[in-house]
């Protein structure tokens, strides 16, 4: 066989497999028409929560598709998808494109902020010889109560972490050595401050609250998408909380968990699974919801967006998405906050001492 | 414009192997041998996964071969094991993904009558295979990881050319296979989890295998192909240039549409 025969034949075979390029194509600039189809398309076949809103999905399109066909620019584009996406009154929704990004905030911004980090901090983190910040938690004792503040659940904890502060809410001097799990050890129930927690990784609500758990305990129900249809959905996945860490030093005394309008998503379902273990309370004003997991995905022109693609139904049947109920509403007093006193915390800390 | 560069390349870096190396004049030694096959070279591919994305990802990478390759008098059983690995990105959104891929094949093939005497060898056969791919995109959080899996059954062909260059003997051929049935598995609708793992605390291995569907043409349709350059040295052992592509189009719920390359060196020991 010739050389250039060879060479013939394996540019012919190179050229030949190169031919998947004519199917797998990409519009360079996708008409206005094109990015709105598509977001409004996998909004309508992928979010998970237009029964339980009874959001009319058909008529936002009506509204909002002609003016985001006639948009001049990407600013007014964005503005058009921006309102429609509004409607879903989600804080797991969001687009992002550069210029700037989408979102509902009036989950938080409609209510009492009932939370200021300033105060605690000056006036019952510093002050307290017991304070340390162990990982990304800030914990100290005060007045026999030990206090955790969690501000994100972005930041990882680990069982170990948790082991170490719970011995450090039990553990006792006495006589040179040391209780564990003493009744009057020297705390007498625990604070764990969730406020204004954005959420993030729900493996770390788990961690969390498992340390706390004593039995295998149903706290939710979750249901995954499963086709175009708003009610294509999943069987049941169930979640229980089960006890995980040290065997040795269980906390079985009295738990407050303080909420309000920021405690979102992970922190949202942090509050609800802490809710069904029987020693904890929660106080404060209610979560600010986000019950469903969001997931990401990309327009025609780069823009990326996410929204909620799952729904949670608490153990008692309860669409955490709308937020979490406190057993007791407390808000905080702007007199009390003038003096350097947080009026959640000190309900909390006069909770567990009448138990 | 990478694959052309990747293809030079290894073209000139096998031309420059081997025409170093010995070979006895005639290499007739071939047939009925059995050979142990390691291989290593670049890929690229293109994908467009709705599940993860409407735009289309493109980027090269790397990847490793290890199979066996069996000549008997009447037939060839060929298998391989191919891993990739690739940076794909989106030249409209900038995003970047990795895409991981597990690739196995068992092929046979039959030789026609007067096969020795034929100049080219037209060999039918089939091909099975099964493919495990992670793609993970770097931007996302809760759906970053994307998991699928397929296993074909495929007619297949091998065509081969023997021919002498420069005094030397070598082997110009191809392999080609279009599956009839596959069983293909996906992430669910809007999720990465799979139907199998659902209402299960450890996902298990086999989970990604599970609960998945039987699908053929109208549906799916995916086109194999692998062309190689073979030049036998001495002691029977030898050397190969492939140069391996594949389209694939799959119409899920969450559409699918990849094309892949990859070009490999690979050493023949016999065995």
């Amino acid at each position: 066989m010739k050389v250039k025969n060879i060479i013939i034949l394996l540019f012919i075979a190179w050229g030949f497999s190169s031919c998947e390029r004519l199917f797998i194509k990409e519009e360079p600039e996708p008409e206005n028409a094109a990015i709105f189809d598509h977001l409004w398309n996998t909004v309508d076949e992928k979010y998970s929560f237009f029964i339980d809103k009874n959001i009319d999905w058909d008529s936002a399109k009506d509204v909002f598709r002609p003016r985001a066909i006639k948009a001049r620019n990407s600013i007014e584009l964005f503005n058009v998808l921006a309102d429609m996406l509004f409607i879903l009154e989600d804080g797991h929704v969001n687009i992002s494109a550069g210029i700037d990004l989408s979102r509902n905030w009036d989950w938080f911004l409609k209510y009492p902020s009932n939370f200021n980090f300033d105060v605690i901090e000056r006036n019952y983190l510093v002050p307290s010889e017991d304070y340390q910040i162990s990982g990304p938690i800030h914990n100290t004792i005060i007045d026999s109560v030990g206090y955790m503040y969690y501000e994100s659940f972005s930041d990882n904890v680990s069982t170990s972490l948790m082991n170490y502060l719970v011995l450090k809410f039990l553990i006792k001097e006495k006589e040179g050595s040391f209780e564990i799990n003493s009744l009057d050890g020297p705390v007498a129930g625990l604070i764990i401050d969730v406020r204004n927690n954005g959420g993030g990784s729900i493996s770390n609500a788990f961690t969390i609250a498992n340390r706390f758990a004593r039995d295998k305990i149903k706290v939710a129900d979750w249901f995954y998408k499963t086709g175009p249809a708003h009610d294509d959905f999943s069987q049941a996945e169930e979640k229980f909380l089960e006890f995980e860490g040290d065997e040795d030093y269980k906390f079985n005394k009295p738990i407050v968990v303080l909420i309000n309008r920021s405690s979102y998503s992970s922190a949202n379902f942090f509050a609800s699974m802490m809710s069904f273990l029987p020693n904890v309370t929660l106080i404060g004003d209610q979560t600010g919801g986000g019950g469903g997991l969001p997931i990401n995905n990309e327009l025609p022109n780069g823009w990326r967006y996410r929204f909620s693609s799952t729904r949670t139904l608490d153990a008692n049947g309860n669409n955490i998405e709308f937020g979490v109920k406190p057993d007791i509403v407390v808000e905080l007093d702007s007199a009390d906050l003038a003096n350097g006193k947080d009026k959640l915390i000190e309900e909390a800390i006069n909770f567990i001492k009448n138990q | 414009m990478n694959k052309l560069y990747i293809f030079s390349l290894s073209f000139i870096a096998f031309f420059n192997c081997s025409l170093g190396l010995g070979q006895e004049k005639k290499a007739n030694d071939s047939q009925k041998q059995t050979h142990f096959i390691t291989g290593i070279g670049g890929s690229y591919v293109n994908v467009i996964d709705e599940g993860i994305s409407p735009l289309l990802y493109k980027g090269i990478g790397g990847g490793v071969i290890l199979g066996h390759f069996q000549e008997k008098e009447n037939s060839i059983n060929t298998s391989s094991a191919k891993f990739d690995f690739n940076n794909p990105s989106s030249s409209v959104s900038n995003a970047e993904m990795y895409t991981f891929r597990l690739e196995g094949h068992y092929q046979r093939y039959w030789k026609l009558a007067d096969d020795e005497n034929n100049k080219w060898k037209i060999r039918p056969g089939f091909d099975l295979s099964a493919k495990w791919a992670l793609r993970q995109h770097l931007n996302f959080t809760n759906n970053s990881q994307h998991i699928e899996t397929r296993f074909s059954i495929a007619p297949a062909l091998m065509i081969a050319r023997p021919f002498q260059l420069w005094n030397r003997n070598f082997e110009l051929g191809a392999f080609t296979s279009i599956p009839l049935l596959t069983y293909a598995t996906r992430p669910l609708f809007a999720s990465t989890r799979f139907p199998a793992s659902v209402n299960k605390e450890e996902v298990g291995f086999f989970d990604y295998v599970k609960e998945g569907e039987i699908i053929s043409f109208g549906s799916y349709f995916k086109w194999s192909a692998q062309y190689y350059l073979y030049y036998p040295l001495k002691n029977g052992n030898g050397l190969r240039l492939d140069y391996f592509w594949s389209y694939e189009n799959y119409k899920a719920q969450n559409p699918i549409k990849t094309g892949e390359h990859s070009i490999m060196i690979s050493t023949f020991f016999k065995i």
